[in-house]
């Protein structure tokens, strides 16, 4: 499934080995009573970047600690390299983490910070200053050894945890948002410096966002999480265009939730809302009959003025909003029937509040999901 | 109820008049002229408190720099007869003897309760538990209910003959009746204020540490040892240095425990200046050793302090 997948394809180290590097079986955390982690089953394969993805509070970073031996599960099982881990601690685990705080030693200079894990492993003094040197050159930052950790910038600092963590080629490098600090245009750029990273060395890396840009941009897969548990697990492109349930739905990208019954409508299937609103789709899961949530994306549907509308999958209505992003406009159409405006990203630039419009879509695009009942 | 010609009735806002009078008061008075002085102002009581307690420093330094006839109990001349008087004999080698004394048992003292205050400050920042966290606090805090007389009575009963310790030795056929009058008496004796003093003071440098440093030291390959040696030591050590020069400031000005549980054997410093006051009459001779024993002991703060890093002090502990 990685083969669509450019970035993979650049890379020649496949994913080979069919043992996974991590496993969770039946992984379940409580604090009191209440589950950080409510049964999670996950396995994830070598080489991969793997993202969890989820709102705060949804226990992906717990399952990040888990894995690293920072938190006990209450049941379950956790498997590094096929051993289980319940009575491996912390130190013993050699896993490389990058903390959301990236827990930079204040009290040291960069080379001491990237040379700790190599002095808890009682290297050679030679050894230990070709590698920092290496690591250092690696994240591109080859001369601020000397520099303390509180006289480099945001994303210096970044580059430098990232060092740390990898110094000593653990197999294994848990990244718990760290780059949820940064601002946007930092974050980009140490978003490809990780893509590019995990195409020049042989690690598996478990990145934890609630960043679905992030997410979708970076991983070879995403594991969706709610309330402790895992909803989806899938490549970037399954979850954006095959969502599981509608909270994947609604939580990766910019999706307006249709929800209706479906019909089997001649040559095409519909969504139909109790107002009488149909969304034409291009098949319906679960048969005729059944409750529905239409996903329209908000970047795979467009606008067009009524005249011009070429085909029937659309929806008329009345430009409500329109707001200027950059590489594209954003609107919001009132559709009569539809509790919530449509929203709609178009490169469209002619059309004003209050224009009669067309929303149109394919529907191929449109992502149909089974009710989570009641 | 009536309307003054100013339009204000008379039955309400006596509280607004009143303001309004001050207010004119004040303008009238001109307060506003020392507005730009008003912080100096309020330093005054800390300025006032400063200049008492230097002044009582002056005052010693001006008695111990005369001489002093013992028998007229008249001041003499400046001279340096009072400091000669401290290392010469006849009591020259007993006042020595007591400043080494308190000066090795304060040191011990400290490092006693720096040593034994650390983890409890750990365990105070880092369990989960909020009763044992709790629990932990109010047990420090209670040896300081009780008097330092009371305390010292306390532990006489227990290393006295009768008491606890002289039983325990006894079993090992030792029978001594118990440690009452050694240095091991007077330590343990100030070791009840001093582990939980050192706890507290050094509190804060603990709950500044962040938590993920420990577990990054720990992803790292730091074993809860060698985190501790690398990691929470240095970032404590504003902290420890702190309590270290508090606890030793008190050890050295410690006067019951040596007088109660060193039965009058091993006094301290204090123990001497008060016999000199009090039975020699002599304020000249006492200021003269009050002197000695606090240079020496500001050499030590001094140093806890520069060993401390008062660099990181300044940088609020090292979390920059």
């Amino acid at each position: 499934m990685g083969a669509s997948d450019p970035r993979r394809d650049a890379a020649p180290a496949a994913v080979a080995s069919d043992r996974p590097i991590v496993e969770l079986v039946g992984a379940v955390k409580r604090y009191g009573e209440v589950a950080a982690i409510a049964g999670v089953d996950l396995q994830i394969r070598p080489r991969e970047l793997f993202t969890l993805l989820g709102p705060s509070g949804s226990g992906k970073t717990t399952i990040l600690r888990a894995i690293a031996g920072l938190v006990d599960l209450t049941e379950g099982r956790i498997l590094i390299d096929g051993r289980d881990m319940a009575d491996v601690p912390t130190f013993e685990r050699n896993i490389g983490m990058v903390f959301q705080s990236l827990a930079l030693f204040p009290h040291m200079s960069v080379f001491d910070n990237i040379a700790f894990p190599l002095r808890m492993r009682r290297r050679g003094r030679a050894e230990i200053a070709r590698r920092v040197q290496e690591v250092l050159d690696m994240v591109r930052l080859p001369d601020i050894g000397r520099r303390r950790v509180h006289e480099l910038s945001g994303g210096q600092q970044q580059r430098v945890a990232l060092a740390r963590a990898l110094v000593y080629d653990p197999k294994l490098l848990l990244l718990d948002e760290p780059l949820g600090a940064l601002d946007k245009r930092l974050r980009e750029e140490m978003q490809l410096e990780l893509v590019r990273l995990h195409g020049e060395i042989d690690v598996t890396i478990i990145n934890v966002t609630h960043d679905q840009v992030e997410a979708l941009m970076l991983s070879d897969r995403i594991g969706v999480m709610e309330e402790g548990r895992l909803v989806q697990v899938g490549t970037p492109e399954e979850i954006y265009r095959r969502p599981a349930t509608r909270f994947v739905a609604e939580f990766v990208g910019r999706a307006n939730l249709i929800d209706g019954v479906g019909e089997d409508g001649g040559d095409r299937c519909r969504v139909v809302t109790p107002s009488g609103v149909a969304v034409t789709v291009a098949d319906l899961p679960g048969g005729p009959g059944a409750e529905y949530t239409a996903a329209l994306r908000a970047e795979l549907i467009d606008l067009r003025r009524p005249d011009e509308a070429s085909w029937p999958h659309r929806l008329e209505g009345t430009v409500a909003l329109r707001v200027f992003e950059g590489e594209s406009l954003y609107y919001e159409v009132s559709v009569p029937g539809l509790e919530r405006p449509l929203r709609v990203a178009s490169r469209r630039r002619d059309l004003a509040v209050g224009d009669p419009v067309a929303v149109e879509w394919d529907p191929e695009e449109v992502a149909v999901v089974a009710a989570d009942g009641p | 109820m009536t309307v003054d010609r100013y339009g204000r009735r008379s039955d309400v806002a006596w509280g607004w008049r009143l303001l309004d009078v001050l207010i004119a008061l004040r303008r009238r008075l001109g307060v506003d002229r020392f507005e730009p002085y008003r912080p100096y102002l309020m330093l005054a009581p800390a300025l006032a408190l400063v200049t008492l307690l230097a002044g009582g420093i002056v005052y010693l330094v001006y008695l111990s720099f005369h001489s002093f006839d013992t028998f007229l109990l008249r001041q003499g001349p400046w001279s340096l007869e009072q400091y000669r008087r401290l290392v010469e004999p006849p009591s020259g080698a007993f006042n020595l003897q007591t400043l080494q004394r308190t000066l090795v048992i304060s040191v011990l003292v400290t490092v006693g309760a720096v040593t034994a205050g650390l983890p409890v400050a750990y365990f105070i920042v880092r369990t989960r538990s909020r009763t044992m966290r709790i629990v932990t606090l109010v047990l420090l805090l209670v040896p300081f209910l009780m008097g330092e007389v009371v305390r010292a009575f306390g532990w006489a009963l227990v290393l006295g003959s009768n008491g606890l310790v002289a039983w325990v030795l006894s079993w090992f056929g030792n029978d001594s009746g118990g440690i009452l009058g050694t240095p091991l008496a007077v330590w343990i004796g100030m070791m009840q204020v001093s582990i939980p003093l050192a706890t507290l003071l050094i509190l804060p440098a603990l709950t500044r540490i962040d938590p993920d440093l420990e577990r990054a030291a720990a992803t790292m390959g730091a074993p809860p040892r060698r985190v501790w040696r690398h990691v929470v030591t240095p970032l404590a050590r504003p902290g420890i240095a702190g309590a270290a020069a508090v606890v030793f400031l008190l050890s050295v000005a410690e006067y019951d425990m040596p007088a109660i549980l060193g039965l009058g054997r091993l006094p301290f410093v204090a123990n001497v200046i008060r016999s000199i006051y009090t039975l020699q009459n002599n304020l000249y001779l006492g200021s003269a050793f009050s002197l000695v024993l606090m240079a020496i002991s500001t050499v030590f703060v001094v140093a806890a302090v520069a060993a401390g890093g008062i660099r990181r002090l300044r940088d609020g502990g090292g979390d920059g």
